[in-house]
């Protein structure tokens, strides 16, 4: 039980920091593994099927974040690529 | 929706559900080529295809579509159209588009060509029909040899729920079926009205019901005041309806960078437009990152009342039909038997609640072996919340 509400405390606070930066959740979760792997932001773009300003908005975004938000955004999408697989 | 591949004849790989990208939209993102995408080469008859670059070629599939939609029906045409894309090295379809007003008896012309060119060429055969074609279901089910891709034309630029109720007729109609088809749907909207024509909703639901899309080409007269998509709604609001939903004159939008007032007093349109192409992304990418369990809250929150149940109910189709009735899991059962487990799963009701008893089946005979019908009826009742055992109707 205090798992499940520490895993939604934790989806509560990355809705928050997206908000905060006006970053769509689902498009952040597809732009940051792709931005990890160390492609550019047209890369990125031709991946995922989105404007190239809208990759550029999202990795400024991040670049601007703080990075104790940005260590927590990273880990929480990195558990759950983990728990998918 | 969870992603499914779709190989081409050649070997190219198309990641469904797909959104077709035309020239100018690739143009628009600022990019050459969308990975695993289709290209949507358009052009009017009796002209040449525009020039497509060769990395677009190679990242995506090209399907070079002759626009028939305003020219009566002429056999000639559709034979010398159909003998260019199955020669050309530069596509890799061969579409028989609609023509204007094309009846019934002409789609079954179109099929008998179709049939023709199947032993002409490789390549993967689109059969476009009209949305309200009256060619009844079952002779598609008859003819489904000659196509691989079966393409509803909607054909306007802005949707109503009556239209869209009919799509939706056929598109279920086909799903049923003992074909296991894809479905595109050609020319779509992306905005449909609400309460009446004023009330806007940007809702880009083809990607949630089919298996490939493209935006209508045409333009509409579009709306004489000034109206852009709210993200928090999807409603497409005029300056003072964005006031009445709770936004600010001074409020910032992030996505441009600029507040509600400047956006809505742009006065060179370049602003809005980019506004426009921006929240279409994160509108879009939203949907497509839509799962089963996700969908039902989305939809609810996001859609017009009235188009919900639409919706919902034909993703719920959609996933019977790729999860179940064309799994190879239940191939071993026989049509009758997968026909009761189905009427069993269909109870369940929600997309979310289906999803789960369809994995819950799975598990039951890929895990557990279980091949029983009975057995496995009784298991999806019980988790179903029904009565355990097996009753007799009879009193």
């Amino acid at each position: 039980m205090a798992q499940i509400l520490k895993q939604l405390g934790n989806r509560e606070r990355v809705f928050t920091i997206c908000k905060d930066y006006s970053l769509n959740p689902s498009l952040l979760t597809q732009i940051l593994p792709a931005m990890a792997r160390g492609y550019n932001n047209t890369t990125i773009a031709q991946k995922l099927g989105v404007h190239r300003v809208t990759v550029q908005r999202y990795t400024e975004a991040l670049r601007k974040m703080k990075e104790s938000e940005f260590k927590f955004i990273f880990a929480y999408l990195a558990k759950g690529v983990q728990n998918a697989r | 929706m969870q992603d499914k591949m779709l190989k081409l004849s050649n070997g190219k790989k198309i990641v469904l559900p797909c959104r077709m990208f035309q020239p100018t939209d690739l143009k628009r993102m600022e990019i050459d080529f969308v990975e695993n995408g289709i290209l949507f080469n358009r052009t009017d008859p009796g002209q040449d295809f525009p020039a497509v670059l060769n990395k677009t070629k190679s990242k995506m599939a090209v399907l070079n579509y002759c626009d028939f939609s305003t020219t009566p029906f002429s056999e000639q045409k559709l034979k010398e159209s159909t003998e260019k894309q199955i020669h050309s090295e530069d596509c890799d379809f061969v579409i028989l588009p609609i023509f204007k007003g094309e009846t019934a008896h002409q789609t079954r012309l179109k099929i008998k060509h179709a049939e023709e060119i199947r032993l002409l060429t490789d390549k993967n055969i689109i059969l476009e029909i009209p949305y309200n074609s009256e060619l009844n279901s079952q002779e598609l089910a008859n003819a489904s040899g000659a196509f691989d891709i079966l393409a509803l034309h909607y054909g306007v630029h802005y949707g109503h729920f009556k239209q869209l109720a009919c799509v939706i007729k056929r598109l279920v109609e086909i799903r049923q079926l003992p074909i296991n088809k894809k479905i595109f749907c050609m020319a779509v909207p992306l905005k449909f009205a609400g309460d009446s024509v004023e009330d806007v909703y940007y809702m880009p639901l083809f990607g949630l019901i089919s298996d490939g899309w493209v935006k209508n080409w045409k333009r509409g007269r579009g709306p004489q005041k000034i109206k852009l998509t709210d993200q928090r709604d999807l409603r497409c609001k005029t300056y003072t309806g964005w006031l009445e939903t709770g936004h600010m004159p001074n409020e910032i939008l992030m996505i441009v960078g600029r507040t509600v007032y400047e956006l809505f007093n742009d006065p060179d349109k370049l602003i809005r437009s980019e506004y426009e192409i921006l929240i279409a992304d994160e509108i879009l990418s939203e949907i497509r990152d839509l799962n089963e369990v996700t969908f039902e809250k989305y939809v609810y929150t996001k859609f017009h009342a009235k188009y919900v149940g639409l919706v919902i109910r034909t993703y719920t189709e959609n996933m019977i039909a790729r999860m179940f009735r064309w799994s190879e899991v239940f191939s071993r059962f026989s049509a009758e038997e997968k026909r009761l487990l189905e009427s069993e799963v269909r109870r369940a009701g929600t997309p979310s609640n289906v999803f789960g008893l369809i994995a819950y089946l799975t598990q039951c005979v890929v895990a557990e072996n279980i091949m029983s019908v009975p057995v496995l009826i009784q298991k999806l009742k019980a988790r179903n919340g029904g009565p355990t055992t097996l009753t007799s109707t009879n009193p």
